[in-house]
């Protein structure tokens, strides 16, 4: 049975469920790595609470120092936030992606019915292709193992070490 | 039985390429070996053109072997049991003087 695509978290939505207080991730069918969608999320949801409250600190009166140390600050969290954020979405397009390739029936092959007709071409081809193979052989004197001739090996002198 | 390598020659080998029923076939065409020794500091081997070179490094050295291979499909070849000997073929004459025996003879006239 093929899941419902809409079950695959967007980036919004994964935002969404880094401000709320950390619910359980949800089970995604297909996840290539649930434990890591976890860890990321756990971990977003840290950074977007970090970056509220940077950002709720710049809002007051500070000195012009502080203000750029929290800037900074909020800037290398913004980063982080957008690689982990980068990650969670590889791994939502790789539910994506499965969940395509379960909709065209993987791992099924469709068994492709033909008429008489072209069946019985077919056929006359494999016969043709059958004929033309009975042609050839494997030669049975081609070389297929190396070997040393120990009786025609010759010496030269070398001090004994 | 191990094959010797006596320890003060330096030993060229030609290589052969053999068919399936063990015969020796003409080599295929550009193909390339290789060689390589189970101790490359007891025992030296190298290819040229289409003989492997091997020699001592060592005075005296057991269970070494020779891989022949090469670049194709061909089976590799393995000379196992090698052995690192003294030379001890005869190769000059000699005198044991501890070994000497004497019989009485009359002294000569002259």
């Amino acid at each position: 049975m093929v899941d419902d695509p809409n079950t695959v978290p967007s980036a919004a939505r994964a935002s969404a469920v880094a401000s709320a207080p950390v619910p359980p991730a949800p089970a995604i069918p297909l996840d290539p790595n649930p434990a890591l969608r976890a860890e990321l999320l756990a971990a977003l949801a840290i950074l977007v609470k970090s970056i509220r409250g940077l950002r709720g600190l710049l809002a007051g009166r500070n000195s012009p120092d502080l203000r750029t140390a929290i800037s900074d600050t909020i800037d290398s969290r913004e980063r982080r936030r957008a690689l982990v954020q980068a990650v969670l979405d590889g791994l939502d397009a790789v539910v994506s992606a499965r969940l395509s390739l379960a909709s065209d029936g993987y791992p099924a092959l469709e068994q492709k019915h033909l008429d008489d007709l072209l069946f019985a071409e077919l056929q006359q081809e494999q016969a043709d292709l059958e004929a033309a193979l009975a042609v050839f052989s494997i030669d049975p004197n081609r070389p297929t193992a190396i070997g040393l001739d120990l009786d025609a090996a010759t010496d030269v002198p070398q001090p004994a070490p | 039985m191990a094959y010797e390598l006596p320890n003060d020659v330096v030993r060229t080998i030609p290589i052969v390429s053999m068919d399936a029923a063990g015969a020796v076939v003409p080599a295929p065409a550009g193909v390339v070996y290789t060689a390589v020794s189970s101790d490359p500091a007891s025992m030296q081997a190298v290819i040229q053109g289409s003989n492997v070179v091997i020699n001592a490094l060592v005075r005296a050295a057991t269970g070494l072997s020779l891989t022949v291979d090469d670049s194709g499909p061909l089976a590799a070849f393995v000379l196992s049991d090698i052995s690192i000997v003294d030379d001890v073929a005869p190769k000059s004459v000699g005198l044991d003087t501890t070994a000497q025996t004497d019989v009485p003879q009359a002294v000569p006239a002259a």
